[in-house]
């Protein structure tokens, strides 16, 4: 309570202040929420935090799902932990050497993707990945390919254990079979991992910025700034804690409220 | 605790303070060499709170603004005291003109060791092949770099990433640049008669003079009177100088390596070292990188290589001056505000640290454990060795940029807007007239940000620095 509660509580309190670093507060009631909506660099991070969170979303419900349901299907027992424990393996890599790869992969002049694309003869589609305003977004939502998230695979391969063989076993009786029976009967019963997948990547998703940090510092321009680094901006390159600290807080209002909906929907679902 | 970042001077700096700890009793000294990166965070995260973590000496090239905000101690008043290292006033063994070069609000808020600059790197033996010369001008230099390129080869290799807007390579360009654009608004902006900074023997007798390069290096700025000048649109960015200079360097981008965008600084390193790119700007602090670098290579692809600096630009509406160096003091030493009698002991400390015998033993030591080094040393009596001395020769006389703008007056939200539009410009996302438009936006919103910062009433003739 004391580590998790109290800070956040002074967190909240400092975001009604006008905080430089090394000077004391003083209250300015809203000011900052009122410059929020008045902060340009901060719409335009929002825009690009929307398409983020919507790709990771994405990926999190699509390829680990998909890796799942193949591990299952698999008859060798052997070969399904096998190749459970390798794709669960990499978790264990710092998330940081798997920034720091994937730029030396995005590099413009040295980059292997570059080089792979001049050794097939595709010159004419070599750039800077990170640092064309055009390309850097979705470069970044491409970190991670093929997303297999172990993480994501574990809450799946969980679920799909937990499923009943005899639920299977009637829908293979109704033709559900191969990817009806994925469509008709898996996902449906995998709601509650789904959901909290979901959950967890939309948490995951607004907090953090330390990727993008380390990729492209939010540029070219603005091209994949997003709230939590003008968060990390403000208080931390431009000193203004307290404007900071509301920029803070509302993005943990709006974490959760999403991940609010996103249990009633479940709920309601469930009903 | 004394604080600096991957230093050179960590063998040097762990020598002396054993030395002190044995010379007063009951002190220990703790060298803390931290990484460049997080170093900014944690100085303006530990400084204003204060307390034991709060280092006693940093080094304080990476967090300007911490003595405008009262958290560091003013030196100018223990300058003239007795060094009991030396037994010389302390003023005695450091170097004067930097400190007074760069005052802050006419306080010396902190002690160089070193200086550090840019200048252009070149492969020696591509420009012999090519039958090229160290250019002289800058025109001569693009003209050079045409004939690089159409060899087949990067004529230069420049980061282009937002690091490098911000505190690299771009970012220095944009500073020496509007450093020589901005010279003839000097006499606007100095102290005048009745300010408080106003001093007659450095402002009195100012007549501008743009073919002397350290013309204006002693003048008094007033700070209140650039920002009254930016807030009344006397001085800006959105006029025709600031058009010229940066249709300038995209003129100049157009040699730099494709995809520099994005690019760092190690990649941009990387191009040279590997002979794919010919040309590098980079600091001083290069030098002994690349000297063991290059010897570290296989013999058949190592090369010559040399340096020139940033020359003169002859062809401009403006008459504009010879280019003049982005670099300054490099290691430089602050005292952060603690109790009296601990301040006292730190610039004891700083005393020792600074005497000609420590600076030796500081560049001895760099030089035997392979270590980097920014630049020359600012503490008189300190000698590089020949082979370093001989790289640095062309950093040196070419004066240090006045006025410049990247930003307004190093506040890094303005420094971080001109980078976002910058970047937008660079890429052709905007034009040069909206890039101007926004860049002077952002210089007049930065206006009241720095007057509520460092609590300015906006009268020159008063001093309104925090106590």
């Amino acid at each position: 309570m004391i580590f998790n509660y109290t800070p956040a509580a002074i967190g909240l309190y400092r975001g009604f202040t006008r905080w430089e670093i090394g000077e004391a507060p003083h209250w300015i009631g809203l000011g900052n929420f009122i410059a929020m909506a008045h902060d340009d660099f901060l719409r335009i991070s929002i825009g690009n935090q929307v398409l983020l969170l919507l790709a990771n979303i994405f990926k999190t419900l699509t390829m680990p799902l998909l890796v799942a349901e193949l591990l299952m299907s698999l008859r060798s027992r052997r070969w399904q932990q096998f190749l459970r424990t390798a794709f669960i393996v990499p978790m264990v890599v710092p998330a940081m050497v798997t920034t720091l790869l994937w730029a030396f992969i995005y590099d413009g002049s040295v980059g292997l993707l570059n080089e792979a694309l001049q050794s097939l003869g595709m010159g004419g589609f070599t750039r800077s990945w990170l640092g064309d305003a055009r390309t850097a977004l979705p470069a970044i939502a491409f970190v991670g390919f093929p997303w297999c998230g172990g993480l994501a695979l574990l809450i799946y391969l969980a679920g799909l254990t937990g499923l009943s063989a005899d639920v299977w076993d009637s829908g293979a009786l109704d033709g559900a079979t191969g990817w009806r029976r994925v469509l008709y009967l898996d996902l449906p019963l995998l709601r509650p991992q789904v959901r909290l997948l979901v959950t967890l990547t939309v948490i995951g998703t607004l907090q953090d910025f330390g990727s993008i940090l380390i990729l492209t510092g939010g540029g070219p321009g603005l091209a994949t700034h997003v709230p939590a680094l003008h968060m990390y901006f403000q208080a931390f390159r431009f000193g203004h804690m307290g404007y900071a600290a509301a920029i803070g807080f509302s993005l943990f209002v709006v974490i959760f409220t999403l991940a609010f909906l996103n249990q009633r929907w479940g709920r309601r679902e469930a009903l | 605790m004394v604080a600096t970042v991957s230093s050179g001077y960590q063998e040097g700096l762990e020598q002396l303070a054993r030395e002190y700890e044995a010379l007063v009793p009951g002190v220990r000294v703790k060298i803390q060499i931290m990484p460049v990166n997080g170093y900014e965070t944690w100085l303006r995260t530990q400084i204003p709170a204060g307390g034991a973590n709060a280092p006693d000496l940093f080094n304080a090239n990476y967090a300007w603004g911490l003595y405008e905000r009262g958290l560091m101690v003013n030196l100018s008043p223990y300058l003239a005291a007795h060094n009991p290292h030396t037994g010389l006033p302390w003023i005695r063994t450091l170097n004067a003109q930097f400190l007074e070069r760069f005052k802050t609000g006419g306080d010396v808020s902190f002690i160089p060791l070193d200086f550090i600059e840019i200048g252009f790197y070149y492969n020696a033996d591509l420009f012999l092949r090519m039958g090229l010369r160290e250019p002289k001008t800058w025109e001569e230099m693009l003209a050079t770099a045409a004939r690089i390129q159409q060899a087949g080869i990067i004529p230069f290799a420049v980061p282009g990433n937002a690091d490098s807007y911000w505190s690299g390579t771009v970012g220095w360009i944009a500073r020496f640049f509007s450093d020589a654009y901005t010279r003839p608004w000097v006499p606007l902006v100095m102290a005048r008669p009745g300010d408080w900074n106003y001093d007659a023997k450095r402002n009195g007798h100012f007549h501008l003079d743009l073919k002397d390069p350290y013309n204006d290096a002693y003048v008094v700025l007033n700070t209140e009177r650039i920002l009254a000048a930016v807030r009344d649109r006397v001085i800006g960015v959105n006029n025709g100088r600031f058009a010229e200079a940066y249709t300038r360097i995209r003129q100049f981008a157009r040699y730099w390596q494709r995809g520099f965008d994005g690019a760092s600084s190690q990649t941009a390193y990387n191009l040279f070292l590997t002979g794919r790119a010919a040309i590098l700007l980079e600091t001083s602090a290069l030098i002994s990188q690349l000297l063991r670098d290059m010897a570290d290579l296989p013999a058949r692809y190592r090369f010559r290589w040399s340096i020139f600096p940033v020359p003169p630009m002859t062809m401009s509406a403006y008459h504009i001056p010879p280019f003049r160096g982005v670099g300054g003091p490099g290691t430089v030493f602050g005292v952060v505000k603690k109790d009296p009698a601990q301040v006292r002991l730190v610039v004891d400390f700083l005393m020792f640290l600074t005497t000609p015998r420590a600076a030796r033993i500081l560049v001895d030591q760099a030089y035997r454990h392979h270590k980097p080094l920014n630049g020359p040393m600012l503490i008189p009596g300190a000698k590089l060795p020949e082979e370093l001395a001989h790289y640095f020769r062309p950093f040196q006389n070419r004066g240090f940029e006045k006025l410049s703008f990247r930003g307004l007056l190093d506040e890094q939200q303005s420094i971080w807007e001109w980078t976002v539009w910058a970047q937008r410009y660079m890429e052709d996302l905007i034009s040069l007239p909206e890039f101007l438009r926004r860049y002077e936006r952002t210089l007049l919103q930065a206006v009241p940000r720095i007057i509520a910062m460092q609590h300015l009433d906006m009268n020159p003739r008063t001093k309104d620095l925090q106590p």
